[in-house]
């Protein structure tokens, strides 16, 4: 089985045993997952299985995707099923550099920064620099992808990283962001606890996570396994250096988050990643990380699991 | 989906077959990004739109992050045939209402990747009058959007100097981006300097208007893009007075960024010869020497705002070497600009 495959399988036992939700939306969530992997198949020949699979469980979570595919049967709501309780601390929230300037922030906020020398030519495009500016989410502009979720850390986690010059490098690590390749420029956007008070936010399961390589559904340190209100990443440089599953940072998600919702973000610039990509070399692949989250388990017997909740 | 529908998509993507994206050419790639993005973008059809890449844009928020990944799978060969139709897509895209949002995910695209084969084909699309075809905002937002591309692919090429030049005689250019379009002006086309702020001066006096940070901000970026030599000679063809109009458009602000305030960027004093030196703060053996005939209004302005020093902070370690000069800054070069031959150009 390729291993992308049995990392999403422990994901999906670990956080069943961890409480995180019952038998029956674990049931749910897979058997709606089959049904429309094996109805894209069917309709969508020419691309690969494992590409079908990767579809389906990135848009598991998507309220009503896909209505073609069970005309007439109303899906179940399998996104942020593990509710948490708003905390007071402020939460980070980090995206490309780019998407960011194009399609979140602010018309007026883009052009003040430009204005003020904190958008440069070519790259990095947001000038680094003591003073953070406060800046806005556009009309009719949202924080994440519609009807899906936002990955959300504590930004007092995040804060220290934010002096280094490798900064970038050290939040891709922290926060288990595998697909940040190097050369990308990501920036890390402050967001008030408040702001989100009227929003859903979850500890993330293997739904919110989706096809996400690196996730996690439970924490390997005890002191961390009792803070049942939060998911923790996987630390990807302990991982490259250790081979284990060594947690990361506290994380949460939340519904899309819009402009309404929010008065102001404080904008951080990390800069672009300079270390080699992670996830890429035989101490930190695919086959590695699967192999540490399955433990002792098999993969059949991974397997046998899954299907006796089918 | 209906059942003909789902036939139809089965028959279009069995042409295509498994792996699709490393059989497609510069034209392939054309076709597959304009369908996917109006599937994707307006028809809300979901990652299918781009067989053979539908994991990479589900997995991702915006459609051109996913397609960024798709990019990266692909042979060097592949990178450059995609590069082109991207390029290609733009360089020709007959703007809408309705399709304006897909040239913004393309554009989103090219800045990603980069697309740097963009700005050949951009001074000619700007110039056709695209922006003027869809209403206002919609015509605002995608210049912001044609500007950010252009100035995140600037390279010191004609091309990118002509798109910058396009650009600002748009009337969707405000004095926001003034400064980034003389930096980029600036990178391409040193040659011209005074021309582009000559160009740039009525948005730029905007711009630098009850901002007191901004001209040193701009100053710096300006030094870093542009020898200061270069710039030294062009500020006495600046303009600092102008006894007929109180509100008129000034440059002043250039000096006042270099100059100005307690760390200056650069220093300037006037030797006994009456020569005018400028030198990067704390650089003083390599320090400019302006000798050039009528630039009374550039002392006068130097003189009434105390932007003059007396003599250097720190004592001149040697005179400067003028052989080491020549060979630093290409004389024939130097000699060319000045418009003057090699011995005219020699010190007295």
């Amino acid at each position: 089985m390729n291993p992308r495959w049995v990392i999403v399988l422990c994901n999906i036992l670990d956080g069943h045993d961890a409480g995180l939700y019952d038998a029956n939306f674990l049931k749910q969530a897979i058997e709606w997952w089959r049904d429309e992997f094996l109805w894209r198949k069917s309709a969508y020949p020419t691309e690969t299985e494992d590409d079908h699979l990767a579809v389906t469980l990135d848009t598991l979570l998507v309220p009503d995707a896909l209505s073609k595919f069970k005309p007439g049967r109303p899906k179940p709501d399998f996104q942020l099923k593990c509710r948490t309780r708003n905390g007071v601390e402020n939460y980070a929230h980090s995206m490309s550099a780019e998407s960011f300037l194009t399609w979140v922030l602010h018309d007026v906020d883009r052009r003040t920064l430009a204005s003020d020398g904190l958008l440069s030519l070519g790259t990095p495009r947001f000038v680094d620099q003591d003073d953070y500016p406060v800046v806005r989410i556009g009309d009719g502009k949202n924080v994440g992808q519609t009807g899906k979720v936002a990955f959300l850390a504590l930004f007092s986690a995040i804060e220290p990283l934010l002096t280094a010059s490798t900064k970038a490098n050290d939040v891709r690590d922290g926060l288990g962001l595998v697909h940040w390749k190097k050369y990308g420029e990501y920036v890390l956007l402050e967001i008030e606890a408040s702001d989100l008070e009227k929003l859903c936010l979850g500890r993330p399961t293997f739904v919110d996570a989706g096809s996400h390589r690196r996730f996690k559904a439970t924490a390997n340190d005890p002191a961390n396994q009792v803070k049942s209100d939060w998911g923790f990443t996987l630390n990807l440089n302990d991982f490259t250096q250790t081979g284990k599953p060594i947690d990361g940072m506290a994380e949460r998600v939340c519904e899309q988050i819009k402009q309404s919702d929010v008065s102001s973000l404080k904008l951080y610039p990390l800069g672009q990643i300079t270390a080699e990509d992670r996830g890429a070399t035989p101490s930190d692949d695919d086959e590695k990380y699967s192999n540490c989250l399955r433990g002792i388990r098999s993969v059949v017997d991974i397997v046998t699991r899954i299907k006796g909740f089918v | 989906m209906s059942h003909q529908e789902q036939n139809q998509v089965q028959v279009n993507d069995a042409k295509l077959g498994n792996g699709i994206i490393h059989r497609l050419d510069k034209h392939g790639f054309e076709d597959w990004l304009r369908c996917g993005l109006e599937k994707f973008v307006l028809q809300g059809v979901g990652p299918e739109s781009f067989p053979g890449a539908t994991a990479d844009l589900a997995r991702f928020v915006y459609p051109a992050e996913g397609l960024e990944a798709t990019y990266h799978r692909l042979t060097p060969e592949g990178q450059k045939d995609f590069r082109l139709a991207v390029a290609n897509l733009i360089s020709s895209w007959e703007v809408t209402e309705e399709n304006v949002v897909l040239l913004e995910h393309l554009l989103h695209l090219a800045a990603l990747l980069p697309v740097k084969e963009v700005l050949r084909g951009l001074p000619s699309w700007l110039k056709a009058g695209h922006l003027q075809r869809i209403p206002q905002a919609q015509a605002d937002a995608l210049f912001e959007k044609v500007f950010l591309a252009a100035t995140r692919l600037a390279a010191p090429t004609q091309e990118s100097a002509d798109s910058i030049r396009e650009l600002i005689a748009l009337p969707q250019f405000r004095p926001e981006w003034a400064g980034m379009a003389l930096e980029a002006l600036w990178s391409c086309d040193a040659q011209n300097i005074l021309k582009h702020l000559q160009r740039l001066r009525p948005y730029l006096s905007k711009l630098m208007f009850n901002a007191p940070n901004r001209p040193r901000i701009w100053a710096k970026r300006l030094l870093d893009a542009v020898h200061l030599y270069r710039i030294a000679q062009t500020l006495p063809q600046l303009k600092y007075f102008n006894p007929r109009s109180k509100n008129a458009d000034l440059d002043t602000w250039l000096l006042e960024g270099l100059l100005g305030g307690d760390r200056p960027l650069v220093q300037c004093w006037i030797n006994d010869e009456s020569q005018l030196h400028f030198c990067l703060t704390g650089q003083f053996a390599t320090s400019e020497c302006l000798q050039i005939e009528g630039w009374s209004d550039l002392y006068e302005f130097l003189r009434c705002n105390n932007l003059l020093i007396d003599e250097p902070l720190e004592p001149v370690a040697a005179t400067p070497d003028f052989e080491d000069f020549k060979n630093k800054i290409g004389w024939r070069s130097f000699c060319k600009f000045l418009g003057s031959s090699e011995a005219q150009c020699q010190p007295a």
